[in-house]
């Protein structure tokens, strides 16, 4: 069966209010910063990624898990990294990777729904997820969108878009292969039926939401389909990626970054955090995994020229319970160390987590999170106070912009 | 004010049509083809209602379901489960077996237990629309569930908290209507609640046996007497009653409506399938409202294809477009299941549904019988072929620029049947009303 | 359709084997040169007689339907022919016959078969008739028809197929050299493990200039045989060949299959860089690396366990061992069983220690997932020694699954060494007859149909079951399609596929018994 034709979809499309906007005349964006967020799901231990190594209280509370010291990398501050995370270690030496301790907020909540939801909304005060609640990213995205064509911002690696993305006014594709974007439809007909859907926007109440949602939906497909093509033109591969789901992810990261069609804000999840019960070997692979994906990601980025213009943030929606549990894992915690690669004021950050002093069992926060995604949003061009709704200071782990 | 939950009852202004039926068959079930449609418009709501909720369904065939377990696969155990949608022996069950491994939701991605995660999908089948207090302490005692949460290492000694947590805030009462007291105490008495060779197995000497106090209550309470605490909570029938009602009439359901469902829930004696049915034969779940107001689920979106079409096709391929779409049966993403809704639908999501359509419809897989050119035999007018898919899918309800659309894309492909009915059908399942459930 | 199959059911009686006559060897010098294969019959009346007798009876206990669909087609092949097949082929073919396959434009095949005709001019009025629009012309007492009009300039009469055509029976030619350039865009050969275990074919088909094929039918025995004129020995993959004359075993009278190929597994693993690809390297170094430090550091596994045992290792596939039919689940898993020759018995020691260690692992991460261990134990008799382990007792909910019919077992005994998913497959291994002394080596594989038949039905739900997940088919389709591969597995007594290579040759042979 014949494939559509590329011209006559467009053409029906083109009938439809705001899709093909823009497109043919699109122009290289003056701004090109991309904001990576790679979330650890699951709730890394942050205990056991950046190690407090010198601290005896720290052997004292997890008599198996400190196998880990064995093999650390010290850093300047008496802390050292997990020993797989060697390639990060010589990025950071490097100052090429900012480590900042003890990001959290206040009153901690060790759900992983809510405390996800919390670092997703930027609201440590949320009462509920409904269908209009935003997330920090999809707010920074509708801001992107506001003032420049193309495609402001995507999830990568599942079909789910995260809350974190879910903007006002923009609608944020997932995307797991490139490939997969490409019309297939037998007809050169696209969505019928999203015209009157769209006109159905003008008015949409209560009991619309879905059908409305729909349209939308169907209108940026057409979009995505015709900038996915182009983008899988453009892209070279200058680094091994590891075979990896996220040395997938962050490839494709990397390619929808030099395709160039305006893509600013990234998010990619990587779940297998949540270390109940025998935690050294699954931990030690999954920062294996991390250390690997992040460091091919660098390097293709700094081949491609664009290493000064990309920000990665890692985090995860909590770390871990100082104490070990008798699984030889650990149960939910609260604060926990974030690391920033890119054009960063490399080294770590912060004062070492003070496990004489924990807070319910708990590391202690010593900065919010805000403030490192005020960072983010003002290192991007944008306005922190405008996404996270109040102002927070800065966490000084990116280096401004000339 | 006027009960929300009193019978629908057929007028010659709001009839039981077609319509009707496809809302019915889609929210409680995958949809059925257009000939058991017609059926039921003849037969009217209650013999629709029995279509849904047969009294004498047999359970799922033993056989079957052993040999499905027997390769020791979880692709096998997820076609399996397709197969048994696809048969349509008990709508209501099948569906609400989805609905409970969604609320349930454990995932083989942890466990590694094809097997383990099968039986529990089977006891889903069997008490999913008995009483709740049943259902919950089967799912206190079910292998799977109990090592997705880590209880197989919740001893005296050391408590786990994970299962103890996700029992209130997720399976019964939701965020706020529990202490972080009550997580800890609830821990302790699951304490011992552990698992061998696949089956349940109580620890005595892991147990803590002491005294605990829960919820006010003070006792030496074990697993089964905080299930037994836990749904004779008010907030529990609210909590539950609110899902049924997001499953069976509106994402966002109106709380006079959560409340007005909590009391029936309680007055059945906490039964799960008389609740539904009582939400099925009302006013509210045909009301405008309910009517397309729901994104569909992948499950819905590809079984619901192939059962409106009156076709067979591949389980083990359906489930892997299910799984490429989003929706990986016992993979869920967490414990807190599929957020379903609009996160269903993106446009990556839109692109992946329309052309795992083109692939079917043009027989590129899932091996669909009969060919799509059946459907439209012996029409010849691009209008009636364009009628004739909207009948099909969407139940003869689309606006005039669909059919003019479709009329277009019918004329576009007249000269061959096959091409002519795959490019029809599949412009029809890419409107947007096709996605809504 | 009857237009596609005409020209196929014309040249395949006449690749059937017949009675001595004159045609084949000056037939060849009507096909025309650009032909890349071509089949000859110097007399082949008695093809289809022949192919027939083998062919027939159907193998009892098929489903009406099924028999009913074979019955119609051979009824529909005579009245197509009109009259008896045999009567029919002398008709058109007594003095022998050759079919030829011509790349044609476009990517397309053009086909000409040329016959000496008992009747020539009803042969012609029957090609006519047939398919009006194809050219036929009979010309000196010989019937040309086909598709294809190129020159013959007498390439294929000087080729190697005149010298076996003069020769009874049906033979045929593939110009693999013009095979490999017509095909040239997408010719694409297997890489990594499929070039290890395919490496003579796969060499052959890339070297070679002439493929050879013969067929013939005698009574129950239907014998195809592929001769093609290169050999991996002259290559650096001959380095791969075990050779020598192995104490192999012969095919227990009971087994479902068995595979022997003629490659030295130790070879491959000391000198990977040799034969595969970079990323193969990797995989064996891999591998290496935890094979190598499982008996400590003294021990090499390549050098010491394969360095101790007699190369080829043969691989059996063993029936089940009777079940309780209660305890009969969806699937009965057949044996498989590893077995070579011990050359120095340090191999053994180190097969045992390795086998401990490796059960003590497995056990380790059964316990992890809250299953009950294997019960792991040495054992010694007088025949030999080794070590079992045994599954522990089914506690948990329905019936037990399918591993629970393993016993893994490491077995030494009569010189052998063996490796089995069961214990009584370890036994039966060491125990099989040695092969016969100078018996032919190469790459063996057989298979024996009625025991095949036999498997199929111990796990005929869960085969069911799959095809009605993967396949979209209804109970009954699938109960149908495997009652009919039951009944054609049940009506082959064996199928033995040969692959030999000589010093500068390759020769396939494959022989199929029926079972009556």
């Amino acid at each position: 069966m014949a494939t559509c034709d590329r011209r006559s979809f467009l053409q029906f499309c083109g009938a439809l209010p705001f899709v093909g906007r823009g497109f043919g005349a699109w122009a290289p964006l003056a701004d090109d910063r991309v904001l990576l967020v790679l979330e650890l799901v699951g709730g890394n231990d942050g205990l056991n990624t950046v190690i407090p190594v010198d601290d005896a209280r720290y052997a004292a509370l997890r008599p198996q898990l400190q196998a880990v010291r064995k093999g650390a990398h010290r850093l300047a501050d008496g802390t050292a990294l997990h020993p797989a995370l060697g390639r990060l270690r010589r990025r950071l030496e490097a100052g090429g990777v900012a480590v900042r301790h003890g990001v959290g907020y206040p009153g901690p909540d060790r759900s992983h729904f809510r405390s996800r939801d919390i670092w997703h909304t930027a609201d440590p005060g949320l009462v509920r997820v409904g269908a209009r609640t935003t997330g920090w990213l999809g707010r920074a995205a509708d801001l992107v969108a506001a003032r420049s064509a193309g495609l402001g911002a995507a999830a990568v690696g599942g079909l789910e878009v995260p809350l974190l993305l879910r903007g006002r006014s923009v609608t944020v594709p997932s995307l797991r292969r490139l490939e997969d974007c490409q019309w297939l439809a037998p007809t050169a007909a696209g969505p019928i039926g999203a015209e009157a859907a769209v006109r159905d926007l003008v008015d949409a109440g209560r009991g619309d939401g879905a059908r409305t949602h729909a349209a939308a939906v169907a209108r940026a497909a057409v979009r995505l389909a015709d900038d996915l093509t182009a983008a899988m033109r453009r892209y070279r591969p200058a680094a091994d990626y590891p075979g990896t789901a996220l040395g997938r992810d962050l490839q494709l990261a990397a390619r929808l970054v030099v395709a160039g069609f305006g893509t600013r804000l990234l998010h990619i999840g990587f779940a297998g955090f949540d270390t109940h019960a025998r935690q050294l070997p699954t931990h030690a692979g999954l920062l294996a995994q991390l250390d690997a994906a992040l460091d091919a990601f660098a390097q293709d980025l700094a081949a491609q020229g664009r290493a000064e213009r990309v920000a990665v943030l890692v985090h995860s929606e909590f770390g871990r319970r100082a104490a070990e549990n008798a699984s030889q894992g650990t149960d939910h915690g609260a604060a926990a160390p974030v690391f920033v690669l890119g054009p960063v004021q490399g080294g770590v950050h912060g004062p070492v987590p003070d496990l004489q002093r924990l807070d319910d069992g708990d590391v202690a926060a010593t900065m919010d999170f805000r403030s490192v995604y005020a960072d983010g949003l003002s290192w991007l061009g944008l306005e922190p106070e405008a996404v996270l709704g109040a102002a927070f200071p800065g966490a000084g782990l990116l280096r401004p912009v000339r | 004010m006027s009960d929300p939950l009193a019978p629908y009852e057929p007028t010659p202004r709001d009839p039981f049509d077609l319509a009707k039926v496809g809302h019915l068959l889609r929210r409680a079930g995958f949809g059925a083809s257009l000939r058991v449609r017609r059926e039921l418009v003849r037969g009217g709501l209650e013999a629709a209602l029995r279509h849904v909720q047969p009294p004498a369904a047999p359970l799922p065939d033993q056989a079957l379901q052993a040999a499905a377990i027997a390769f020791g696969d979880l692709e096998r155990v997820r076609a399996f489960r397709v197969w048994l949608c696809l048969q349509g022996v008990h709508p209501l069950r099948e569906r609400a077996s989805c609905f409970w491994h969604g609320h349930f939701a454990t995932s083989n991605q942890k466990i590694g237990d094809p097997r383990a995660m099968a039986l529990q999908l089977a006891t889903f089948d069997r008490l999913g629309l008995g009483r709740f207090d049943d259902l919950l302490l089967a799912m206190c005692r079910d292998p799977a569930l109990l090592r997705w949460l880590d209880n197989d290492t919740n001893t005296a000694r050391r408590p786990n908290e994970n299962f103890a947590r996700e029992l209130f805030e997720l399976f019964t009462l939701g965020r706020g209507h529990y202490s972080e007291a009550d997580v800890r105490e609830a821990a302790r008495a699951f304490t011992g609640w552990h698992v061998r060779d696949g089956a349940f197995q109580f620890v005595a000497r892991l147990h803590d046996a002491g005294e605990k106090e829960l919820f006010g209550e003070r006792g030496a309470f074990d697993g089964a007497a905080i299930a037994a605490a836990v749904v004779r909570r008010p907030e529990s029938a609210r909590f539950l009653a609110g899902r049924w009602l997001q499953w069976l009439v509106h994402p966002e359901p109106d709380p006079a409506d959560v409340e007005a469902l909590a009391v029936v829930y309680e007055r059945s004696g906490r039964d799960i399938g008389a609740t539904l049915a009582c939400v099925l034969r009302s006013r509210l779940f045909f009301s405008a409202a309910a009517w397309r107001s729901q994104i569909k689920s992948p499950a819905e979106f590809v079984l619901g294809t192939v059962r409106l079409l009156g076709a067979t096709a591949a389980p083990t391929a359906l489930a892997a477009a299910m799984a490429g779409l989003g929706e990986a049966w016992l993979e869920p993403p967490s414990v807190e299941g599929w957020h379903g809704g609009t996160a269903w639908l993106s446009p990556a999501s839109w692109l992946l549904r329309s052309n795992f359509l083109a692939d079917l419809l043009a027989g590129r897989s899932g091996r669909l019988r009969p060919a799509p050119g059946t459907w439209l035999r012996g029409l010849r007018s691009p209008r009636d072929r364009a009628k004739a898919a909207v009948l099909l899918l969407l139940d003869g309800v689309a606006g005039e620029d669909v059919q003019q659309g479709l009329e277009a894309v019918a004329h576009e492909h007249a000269a061959d049947d096959d091409r002519c009915a795959a490019a029809v059908l599949h412009a029809v399942a890419c409107t947007p009303d096709y996605q809504l459930g | 359709m009857v237009l596609n199959c005409c020209p196929l059911l014309a040249v395949s009686t006449l690749l059937a084997p017949g009675a001595a006559a004159q045609g084949g060897p000056a037939l060849l010098a009507a096909v025309p040169d650009a032909a890349v294969v071509v089949a000859a019959a110097r007399a082949p009346a008695s093809a289809v007689a022949a192919l027939g007798a083998w062919l027939e009876p159907l193998p009892p206990g098929l489903p009406p339907e099924v028999v009913g669909q074979i019955g119609a087609g051979l009824a529909a092949v005579r009245a197509a022919l009109g009259g008896a097949t045999t009567d029919w082929v002398h008709q058109f073919a007594a003095g022998g016959a050759v079919a030829a396959w011509v790349p044609g434009p476009g990517g397309g095949w053009q086909w000409l078969v040329v016959t000496e005709p008992a009747d020539a001019t009803a042969a012609a009025a029957f090609c006519r008739a047939r398919l009006p629009t194809v050219p036929c012309r009979v010309d000196g007492g010989r019937l040309h028809w086909g598709t294809c009009t190129a020159p013959a300039g007498g390439r294929w009469a000087a080729s190697p197929l005149a010298a076996a055509a003069a020769s009874p029976g049906v033979v045929g030619a593939v110009d693999l050299a013009a095979l490999r350039q017509r095909f040239a865009g997408n010719w694409s050969l297997p890489t990594g493990a499929a070039q290890v275990v395919f490496a003579p074919v796969v060499h052959a088909l890339a070297q070679a200039a002439w493929l050879q094929v013969g067929l013939t039918a005698v009574g129950d025995r239907l014998q195809v045989t592929a001769t093609a004129d290169a050999s991996l020995r002259s290559t650096a993959f001959g380095a791969l060949l075990a050779d020598g004359d192995p104490p192999g075993v012969a095919w227990p009278e009971a087994a479902i299959a068995g595979l022997r190929l003629d490659r030295s597994l130790r070879r491959l693993l000391a000198e990977p860089a040799s034969f595969l690809p970079p990323e193969g390297v990797q995989a064996v170094a891999a591998f290496l690396s935890i094979a190598d430090a499982l008996d400590g550091p003294r021990t090499s596994f390549v050098d010491d366990l394969l360095g101790g045992l007699h190369e080829p290792i043969t691989l059996l596939a063993l029936p089940a061992a009777a079940a309780d039919a209660d305890e009969a689940g969806p699937i009965t898993l057949p044996a498989f069983a590893a077995v070579a020759g011990v050359r120095d018995q340090r191999a053994v020691d180190l097969a045992l220690r390795t086998a401990q260690l490796l059960a003590t692992i497995a056990n380790a991460e059964r316990a992890q997932r809250g299953e009950a261990p294997f019960a792991v134990r040495r054992r010694r008799d007088e025949l030999g020694h080794g070590l079992i382990a045994e599954a522990p007792p089914w506690r948990g909910p329905g019936l037990p699954p399918p591993d629970r019919q393993l016993s893994p077992t490491v077995w030494a005994a009569g010189g052998r060494l063996a490796v089995a998913s069961t214990t009584a497959a370890a036994l039966a291994a060491c125990a099989a007859e040695a092969a016969p002394a100078g018996g032919r080596g190469g790459d063996q594989f057989v298979l024996r149909g009625r025991a095949l038949a036999a498997a199929l039905a111990a796990s005929r739900p869960a085969l069911e079951l799959a095809r009605m997940l993967d396949e979209g088919e209804d109970r009954g389709e699938a109960q149908r399609f495997f009652a009919v591969l039951e009944r054609v597995a049940a009506a082959l007594d064996v199928l033995e596929v040969r692959l030999e290579v000589e010093a500068a040759t390759t020769r396939l042979e494959v022989l199929a018994e029926r079972w009556r």
